[in-house]
């Protein structure tokens, strides 16, 4: 408030709360186009955000918009709350996945912010599918198959970066394999540390 | 018609709606209290008995009226809430208890009593407002907020029941909360950054364990696992037996030819069990259970050791653990993985429970609330923290005055009477990305209108506010609701297309695309169930919605985009739309209409 230039100070400053109301109004006006990380305020880098960044983040952001916060505003600004806390929880929820994860960065790197959700949801499963084969059986043309092999001799050493690293030139030597793609996720939703002990 | 609610008027409560007893607690300033009816009792049964001379009896004085008037006295309804009628729990009920159900609208189960023909909910509700009446006396003021609990594996259609009790009986449902969850919070969950916790509930009818996972503010359930027909009952019923046996050996009269004498035993049973907790050695007397020889009344003593006692109760507790066991292997987690164990219920007050528990958990329990009221005391604490935050905001102004000077903090604390209330300084936003712009002035416009963004130049991503709204200070933790069981569709085959799965945090919204499955289809529905099982048939249905007169089109050439909104009282609202033509239906799922 200290900032705010001096003939304006005749105008009296809303109320914590009204200020609140007007941020979340301004929030539901485009959260159904930005994307996750934008949303929970976490930084673009190449690698994504850590899990502990996200579950950081997803806290932070909870603790912001959560409905419980605005029982007694109005109704057009418990509606934009619910709103936002519902698209927040769905960024937590794909961002915490790791399979999820690994579907929505690639999906972000090519330009879309917010693809469907239904969509990723059953690349994952096609990923988790993938995952169960070894690379080599996925492969078609002897390139892309010698790399295979490499990778899933890796994965059984648990060097999980050699295998990601043969695995992207499988899908190099074979840009159309969408097997090799799902098992190149699944590798790389390994690589990124499981939530929480592994239980999901 | 959104009715605008009014905060902080009466009182908030807690109240843990138990199969055999419910309790009521309140919480303020950081106090947490269970509040006790006239006779200083913390329970209140969950019974009710519609009396001959026309009076509704709820609580102990229902409770007595069970053997000799058992057609009009309802217990257990906990058990029945959002069933439907011809449900195998239906008709289980229906051959072991004593009142009357039969077949209502849309297959509602009701309860035929001398009051009339009643759905579940009413009769719940009647306990309810018991509880509410417990409440307003001990604490002196109108009460017209709860927090009820319910299991957690209760699903929408059971929970949704509950909220209609509550209603009915004149209260705002703050939240609907597990009662594992209530238990942790009592025991002031979210104190550690993540934690596992196992709740062991060994209740009056029912055992349930139930494995959280606490972190984030988000309580989860990994795995819950229960027996709804073991409870301390069952060990009454043991201790009942060995009564009779002794009566016969030492009398030759068979109690079990006399309701009333079998009621004194019963309660005698449940008397020594009671004793055991504390004493090695118990006894009851017994007097005129019959006459004997010459008309002379008939005296009975008996006594029981903890030891004897133990061993009647032992198969019992062996059998809580199997089911430990079973919650365990669904979880994959390990015993040592956990942070603790709480135990809630009375049977959990037995030195045996206590001692299985500790040695198969291998450590000591957490027992320092009372059991038995450790569930209502957490949803007090929620009620609390709830409604705090309703008090620390201004009340909306009427909509009137909403062009006019902002008024709303006066307004508001003439609403709140007692006190002043401050309002928390707004903290400084907890960072600022760097390369984003500030948020433009906002002195300017009018307070409390909405503000309307700009339209953006098509091809311009819009970019996210750069700030968050100011959190409440200094509130405990922030407990975010979750679904309990998956929420599907039913697809082709009688299969299941999960669409919100479960602990997806509510609210929540979720969209689902379909086509038509054969050519000129002029109809689609939409099944919504709720459950784990991967056919439709095997889970709970919740209801379905139908779009007609489709466009004729070829199979898979018309595409219906649904969308599945769980909003934060529990109601699914449904909506599907025809991509082609914009054409919208929509639907409120109000899980469980009416009855129920």
């Amino acid at each position: 408030m200290a900032s705010v230039p001096p003939r304006r100070l005749s105008v009296r400053p809303p109320t914590p709360e009204l200020e609140r109301d007007r941020v979340v109004l301004r929030w539901a006006a485009v959260i159904d186009k930005i994307d996750y990380l934008s949303m929970l305020r976490l930084p673009k880098t190449p690698a994504g955000p850590s899990d502990a960044d996200v579950r950081r983040a997803y806290r932070t952001f909870a603790r912001a918009f959560h409905p419980d916060h605005f029982r007694a505003a109005s109704q057009e600004v418990r509606d934009a709350a619910a709103k936002v806390f519902s698209a927040g929880a769905e960024a937590y929820g794909v961002l915490s996945e790791p399979l999820l994860r690994v579907r929505y960065l690639k999906a972000l790197a090519g330009g879309q912010a917010r693809p469907r959700l239904e969509d990723l949801e059953k690349a994952t499963r096609e990923d988790a599918r993938a995952a169960a084969q070894p690379a080599a059986a996925l492969a078609k043309t002897p390139g892309a198959k010698a790399h295979g092999e490499r990778a899933d001799k890796m994965i059984e050493l648990g060097e999980l970066a050699y295998a990601k690293a043969a695995l992207e030139q499988a899908v190099h030597a074979e840009p159309g394999n969408a097997g090799l793609a799902a098992k190149l996720a699944a590798v790389e939703a390994r690589l990124y540390a499981p939530r929480r002990g592994g239980r999901r | 018609m959104h009715a605008v609610r009014s905060p902080g008027l009466g009182a908030a409560i807690g109240i843990d709606l138990g199969t055999t007893n419910t309790v009521v607690a309140h919480c303020a300033g950081g106090q947490t209290a269970v509040l006790l009816d006239e006779q200083g009792a913390n329970l209140l049964p969950s019974v009710v008995s519609f009396h001959p001379d026309g009076r509704t009896l709820v609580g102990r004085e229902a409770r007595k009226r069970r053997v000799i008037d058992a057609e009009n006295t309802i217990f257990s309804v906990k058990r029945l809430i959002g069933r439907q009628w011809g449900t195998p729990e239906i008709d289980k009920a229906r051959q072991i208890f004593s009142f009357q159900m039969e077949e209502g609208p849309k297959k509602q189960p009701v309860i035929v009593t001398r009051a009339g023909k009643l759905p579940f909910p009413a009769i719940s509700a009647l306990v309810v407002k018991r509880a509410k009446e417990i409440a307003e006396a001990a604490l002196g003021v109108v009460v017209d907020r709860a927090v009820v609990t319910v299991p957690a594996n209760f699903n929408d259609l059971q929970r949704s029941a509950t909220r209609r009790a509550a209603k009915e009986a004149g209260l705002e449902v703050l939240r609907i909360l597990n009662e594992p969850t209530a238990a942790a919070l009592a025991y002031g969950l979210g104190t550690h950054a993540a934690e596992k916790l196992a709740v062991y509930d060994f209740g009056g009818g029912t055992f349930d364990l139930t494995l959280l996972e606490v972190s984030d503010d988000v309580v989860e359930v990994i795995a819950t696992a229960g027996d709804s027909f073991l409870g301390g009952d069952d060990i009454d019923l043991a201790i009942e037996g060995q009564m009779v046996r002794a009566i016969i050996a030492d009398h030759h009269l068979d109690p079990r030819t006399s309701v009333e004498v079998m009621a004194l035993v019963r309660a005698a049973a449940e008397h020594l069990k009671i004793q055991l907790t504390k004493q090695e050695l118990a006894h009851v007397e017994l007097k005129s259970i019959g006459y004997g020889e010459g008309g002379v009344a008939i005296d009975f003593k008996y006594q029981l050791s903890r030891t004897q006692l133990e061993r009647l109760a032992k198969p019992y507790v062996d059998r809580t653990l199997a089911v430990c066991a079973d919650a365990l292997r669904a979880s994959k987690l390990d015993k040592s993985e956990f942070d603790g164990v709480i135990l809630v219920g009375g049977s959990t007050r037995m030195p045996l429970v206590q001692e299985r528990v500790e040695s198969w958990f291998g450590r000591p329990p957490r027992i320092e609330w009372n059991p038995d009221e450790v569930v209502a005391v957490g949803a007090a604490v929620l009620a609390a923290m709830l409604t705090e935050k309703d008090a620390r905001r201004p009340a909306p102004p009427p909509a009137a005055a909403a062009r006019a000077e902002p008024r709303a903090r006066t307004a508001a604390f003439a609403l709140g009477g007692t006190e002043p209330m401050v309002p928390p300084a707004p903290k400084a936003p907890f960072f600022d990305m760097p390369g984003l712009p500030e948020p433009p002035p906002m002195l300017e416009q009018a307070p409390n209108r909405p503000h309307t963004e700009p339209p953006l130049p098509d091809g311009v991503a819009p970019m996210a506010p750069s700030v968050f709204p100011v959190a409440p200070t200094g509130d405990g933790p922030l407990l975010i609701d979750v679904t309990p069981l998956t929420l599907s569709v039913e697809i082709v085959g009688g299969y299941v297309d999960k669409v919100i799965p479960r602990n997806t945090a509510v609210p929540c919204t979720r969209t689902r695309r379909f086509a038509t499955s054969v050519d000129q289809q002029r109809e689609l529905m939409v099944r919504v169930c709720q459950g784990e099982e991967d056919r439709a048939g095997r889970n709970t249905s919740l209801g379905e919605l139908v779009m007609s007169d489709l466009p004729p089109a070829r199979r898979g050439d018309l595409w219906i985009e649904v969308s599945f909104a769980l909003d934060g009282d529990g109601i699914l609202h449904v909506s599907a739309k025809d991509e082609g033509t914009g054409r919208e239906v929509k639907t409120q799922m109000r899980i469980g209409a009416e009855g129920g």
